[in-house]
């Protein structure tokens, strides 16, 4: 038989004989895949079984609120508290220790820390909830995967920003997603039928930490007697951030005009280690204040003017207190957002011009006058443009608990 | 197990096709040529099914081809992976369903390997010219010792490249193929000329395809060119009229039926049989439908679970039925599995049985129809409609094997031979079947028995011995049938499956064409049957007033084996026990009495006195001692040492025998002097079974054992005790060769004609043995059909 199967090898035609490589190749590369795969689960579960004993604790509620950094409290903790008003039964996960600087989660609602990366995600993908609440984007992709025992899953999108600056993905496998504004709906709906996903529930609930951070407001007041305005220069993270792609230097020619506040996004500080010590050196040698604070109200209150790149706090800072700001733009790379299927432009490149002065980032060396025109002549329609844009303005928590709870009874 | 279930179906299509090509040519060449046309033709559509998927696969493949690639040039490490596994996911593909782009390379595989093998182990055309081509079993070495039709082929297969190449309006691989096609030449140079022959054309036919194609791209016949290149599109509208639920059921209900009714060559006895025949041949392919229908349903529903998220609905569905499809065409054996159920559903009334079926056929189809998956079910009746319609088909064409029921000898027609057979003399006959007598010869040099004190004992009582008769089949199932139906069948070794219908033939549930020419010259039959045995369902729901039923039967509570029956065979009784006894009442079953050898004698003796004349058949054991089980196991007879003592337990076994068996005689001989009395083995003893079972496994014999000399195994394996006392001196009769032509000779004899001629002699064409019993040669376990029983 053995040499009948070798004979008959032989026979296969020249066209088949082609084929038999490509079946070959595809085995392999199929095969290589797979590995690959079965290593990256590895890899999941290797810090899993390395904190078995922290990861062991079970989650199960019937609404678990997902608070991955404490920057996230300000839209979890109101939440959590109209929930609690409406007797659900709320699990409180956090990955991170949260201590008595924290307010005091209401009594009917638990509270469970899990690791922070990785570890923290195994947990959560075992979860057992009917709804699971959180701001993490990319639910499926990456290490935080769907829990076959939750039922449904929402995101809420924490800055009044487009999906443009999100992700590939970021939110193709949610049930719900809570937008700022309707102006994100048909956006998110181009996404769905370009990747032929199914419908996502949309609902303009609003920006939540606008509720807190509208309160808050008259908690700082700006010393009337200054000598300069204050910038307060505030940019995003990542490859296409200001830090990034402009040397802190820039900053130098500013100092004699203005009294400067620096605040880096406080995932810098995580995920880009060495820029953020180089910002923290510059502002020690050259005395200028750093705000490392989870909450960027004070800076916002106190500062005169804004600079930033595309982070979401341009929007805060226009809503919030209809101030003038500089927007640097980055010539985003949008290749690996999601920025790069939708149609052109996008919300925010017609927005914000509306609400801040734009410079290019090869137009650096105006950035002084840029500013200090800004300054002088501040942008008048940002309120108008808010309340066309932003849903419940400053009651937007109530609005999602409500939500949340409609889904539950769903 | 997959050789057997696909290519084998296949390679005796094509040897049907190729014999009935010859049949209509007269030439092996030409037919060699039409042979590959039809191939072609057949293919055709798989290969438009391939296309298909190929093209569905690239496209797949250039929709993801851009997002891939946008995540490798902007993420590197797990992240890359991740998203593109979401890419992946989102199209449910994986990379190894590449693979299903040369799905046509798969389908048509086994069309390679069936006509690899058949054209390689045809034998007629050996030595037959073709053209210039001297012997087409050889390579041609037409120019002085070069063979040129490799070269032909390698220019049809270049040329056939150049065209598709000029033709395609995509990119096409040629320089891969043009690469593959001259190592081809170079591997099938040496072939046989028959193979390379077939090959060429195949390119050739290739080329006629894709101008014909061409051609009618560009002329007013454009509109039919979707006929030629999607055949399947035109088929599935035939299925879509098919699966309307009349046509269905009248298809499934007459395809079957017809099918059932072929098995019997149409023979019926009446008009109520007719119907239930129609009826339960239905029924349990219905009931199997739906077992896998709902097991499908079960599989959807919870899934395997690591499965679950990997295979579609739709492949989980396929998987399930493509199990359920090789279950039911597992060797063609459902169809001779069904034929075993028949005695229970001859007695019950055809009329209701009808009407039961239909009314399960429609029911059956309107819940197809409304389920949400029926397109796939829809899809898996079409393919078991081509498939039995294939088979059908097959069966029909080829003028040896007329029906996969026939391929075992199962069934038997009756012929006018039979009909006019006129018996001068009728004496009472004693046929007594010794299990594994081996002869005389065999006992000497084997056994080293002296089997002489009981050869001289019968020489008294005036019987003629034959000193080296061989069976015609190595086994009690084949060696019966052979005998009952006086003709020559397929043999197929396998323990305890009755591929050959044996039981049915024997019990006379089926047409028995021995029973039929003595009781038709008013012979009654009587047998003797061992009361467990793998005869006994057949024997116990036995017809009478038929033209071939058995009058009176006795279950010989002596002659018991206990051997464990295998587990096909305990599935097939439970399968009737459970499903099928519960719906059926049996009627006019006549059971037989349960008695001892010795009371046997003396009833079945007096039974034959009182009504005279009478056939009487007994089937004795006790040569074979139960013991002797050892010799039925694979494994355990594999050394010298266990061979030492199969020898002791059968010659232990033998010795008690014989003493008996001349006490039955002698009975016999005392109160029926003039009846003729028959000692027959059904087959040799098989000291070597567990030998050459290995040797058939492996090609090697076993080292433990020494390899005996030429003709040992013959003799051991087939060998079988002969004797005959005929008192009426005037009756001539011829000695036959062996169990295949016992009643030929005896109905000659008692004709005082020869009216019937010895069996044709068929190949054994399956897997197994090989073996020339007129010379007595070794066996030889080889796949080639080379025996000559004559």
């Amino acid at each position: 038989m053995k040499s009948d199967i070798h004979n008959l090898v032989s026979y296969i035609d020249p066209g088949s004989g082609g084929i038999l490589l490509y079946v070959i190749t595809g085995f392999l590369i199929g095969s290589w895949y797979s590995i690959k795969k079965f290593f990256i689960k590895a890899l999941h579960i290797f810090p899993y079984l390395k904190n078995y004993k922290a990861n062991s604790q079970e989650l199960a509620a019937d609404i678990i609120l997902h608070v991955e950094g404490p920057q996230y409290e300000a839209i979890f903790y109101p939440i959590a508290k109209e929930l609690s008003q409406k007797g659900c039964s709320v699990l409180y996960v956090t990955q991170y220790a949260r201590d008595e600087k924290f307010p005091k989660l209401p009594d009917n609602i638990d509270h469970q820390e899990i690791l922070p990366g990785w570890s923290g995600f195994v947990a959560l993908n075992r979860a057992e909830a009917k709804i699971m609440v959180t701001t993490t984007p990319q639910l499926d992709v990456y290490m935080f995967k769907r829990s076959p025992k939750v039922n449904h899953y929402i995101n809420i999108l924490h800055a009044p920003t487009d999906t443009g600056t999100l992700e590939m993905y970021a939110l193709d496998f949610f049930n719900t997603v809570f937008c700022p504004g309707e102006f994100m709906f048909k956006e998110i709906r181009h996404l769905e039928k370009l990747r032929n996903l199914p419908a996502k529930n949309l609902k303009a609930t609003g920006v939540a930490y606008y509720d807190t951070f509208k309160k808050n407001q008259s908690q700082f007041k700006s010393e009337p007697s200054k000598k300069k305005p204050t910038l307060l220069i505030a940019p995003s993270w990542g490859r296409n951030c200001l830090f990034n792609n402009i040397p802190i230097d820039f900053v130098d020619k500013l100092k004699s005009e203005f009294d400067i506040i620096i605040r880096p996004h406080p995932q810098t500080k995580v995920s880009q280690e060495q820029l953020y010590a180089k910002i923290q050196k510059y502002c020690n040698e050259n005395n200028i204040e750093l705000d490392e604070a989870s909450d960027p109200s004070k800076s916002m209150t106190l500062s005169d003017i804004m600079l930033s790149d595309f982070s979401g706090i341009v929007y805060d800072y226009a809503f919030l207190y209809e101030k003038p700001q500089v927007v640097c733009n980055m010539n985003i790379i949008r290749e690996g957002f999601e920025g790069y299927y939708l149609d052109k432009p996008l919300w925010r490149e017609k927005i914000l011009p509306e609400i801040a002065t734009v410079i290019n980032i090869d137009e650096i060396e105006k950035l002084p006058d840029a500013i200090k025109l800004a300054y002088e002549s501040p942008k008048k329609e940002i309120a108008k443009l808010r309340d066309k844009y932003i849903a419940n303005f400053a009651n937007a928590t109530p609005i999602m608990a409500c939500e949340i709870v409609k889904i539950l009874a769903a | 197990m997959i050789f057997e279930i696909i290519i084998t179906p296949l390679q005796l299509m094509m040897e049907c096709f190729l014999i009935f090509f010859h049949s209509c040519t007269g030439s092996w060449g030409f037919s060699l040529v039409l042979l590959s046309l039809a191939i072609t033709l057949i293919t055709w559509p798989l290969q438009s099914i391939a296309d298909k998927i190929r093209k569905r696969e690239e496209n797949l493949e250039a929709l993801m081809h851009d997002e891939i690639e946008l995540i490798k040039r902007n993420f590197t490490g797990i992240k890359k992976s991740e998203l593109i596994g979401v890419v992946y996911r989102r199209h449910n593909y994986h990379p190894l369903m590449a693979l299903r782009g040369i799905c046509g390379l798969f389908l048509l595989i086994p069309f390679f390997c069936a006509a690899y093998f058949m054209l390689s182990e045809f034998q007629d055309y050996q030595g037959v010219s073709f053209g210039m081509v001297k012997d087409l079993s050889k390579p041609d070495a037409l120019i002085q010792g070069i063979n040129f039709l490799p070269v032909m082929m390698l220019l049809a297969s270049i040329a056939n490249i150049f065209i598709a190449w000029k033709l395609s309006k995509t990119e096409f691989k040629w320089k891969m193929q043009a690469v593959m096609s001259a190592l081809f030449f170079v591997l099938l140079y040496k072939m046989p000329s028959a193979l390379v022959i077939y090959w060429t054309m195949n390119s050739i036919w290739g080329i006629t395809k894709l101008l014909l194609t061409r051609y009618l791209e560009n002329t007013r016949l454009a509109k039919f060119k979707s006929i030629f290149e999607y055949p399947t599109a035109w088929i599935l509208k035939i299925f879509n009229i098919i699966s309307k639920p009349p046509v269905f059921v009248a298809l499934w209900a007459g395809l079957f039926s017809a099918l059932y009714l072929y098995s019997r060559n149409w023979f019926i006895l009446n008009s109520k049989e007719l119907a239930s025949a129609v009826a339960w041949s239905v029924i349990p392919l219905l009931l199997i439908a739906i077992a896998l229908d709902l097991l499908g349903r079960l599989v959807i529903k919870y899934g395997f679970k690591n499965i679950r998220n990997k295979l579609t609905l739709r492949c989980k569905y396929y998987l399930i039925f493509g199990i359920g499809l090789l279950l039911l065409f597992l060797r063609y054996n459902i169809f001779l599995e069904l034929a075993e159920f028949i005695p229970y559903f001859q007695g019950k009334s055809g009329d209701s049985s009808l009407i039961v079926s239909g009314i399960l056929l429609i029911l059956f189809t309107f819940w197809l129809r409304k389920r949400d998956v029926f397109k796939v079910t829809q899809n898996f009746n079409k393919v078991l409609i081509v498939c039995s319609a294939l088979l059908f088909l097959s069966s029909v064409l080829h003028p040896k094997l007329t029906d996969p029921l026939e391929i075992h000898g199962s069934t038997v027609t009756p012929s006018k031979e039979i009909q006019d057979l006129d018996f001068k003399e009728k004496p009472n006959i004693y046929i007594v079947i010794l299990e594994s007598m081996t002869s005389p010869a065999t006992f000497k040099s084997i056994y080293n028995y002296d089997i002489n004190p009981f050869l001289s004992e019968l020489k008294d009582r005036n019987f003629k011995i034959s000193d080296d008769m061989m069976s015609s089949y190595p086994n009690t199932i084949t060696s019966m049938q052979g005998m009952f139906s006086m003709r020559h069948h397929y043999f197929f070794n396998e323990m305890g499956m009755d591929n050959t219908a044996a039981r049915g033939i024997v019990s006379g549930n089926l047409y028995n064409p021995v029973y039929h020419a003595f009781k038709k010259n008013g012979y009654k039959i009587q047998v003797g049957w061992p009361g467990t045995s793998m005869f006994q369902d057949a024997f116990k729901n036995a017809q009478k007033d038929n033209t071939f039923s058995i009058d009176k039967l006795y279950y010989l509570s002596d002659m018991v084996w206990k051997v464990k029956p295998p587990l096909m065979f305990r599935l097939a009784k439970t399968f009737k026990k459970l499903v099928i006894g519960k719906q059926v009442t049996i009627q006019k079953v006549k059971k037989g009495s349960k008695v001892t050898t010795k009371k046997f004698w003396n009833r079945s003796i007096n039974w034959s006195k009182e009504n005279n004349p009478v056939l009487t058949i007994v089937k004795i054991n006790d040569t074979f001692h139960s013991d002797s089980r050892l010799a039925l196991d694979l494994r355990n007879a594999s050394s010298v040492s266990s061979l030492k003592k199969f020898e002791k337990v059968y010659c232990d076994a033998v010795s008690k025998a014989n003493p008996k068996r001349l006490v039955d005689v002698d009975r016999i001989i005392a109160n029926d002097p003039n009846a003729i009395v028959i000692l027959i083995g059904d087959h040799g003893a098989r000291r070597y079974r567990s030998a050459i079972e290995i040797l058939a496994e492996t090609g090697k014999w076993p080292e433990c054992i020494p390899e005996p000399k030429d003709k040992t195994v013959a003799r051991d394996y087939l060998g079988i005790f002969f004797a005959i006392r005929i008192p009426d001196k005037k009756l001539k009769f011829t000695m036959p060769q062996g169990t295949a032509d016992l009643f030929v000779s005896l109905i000659n004899t008692l004709t005082q004609k020869n009216i019937l001629e010895r069996p044709e002699p068929l190949h054994f064409l399956k897997k197994g043995w090989v073996v020339d019993s007129s010379k007595g040669e070794k066996i030889k376990v080889e796949h080639k059909p080379s025996l000559n029983l004559n």
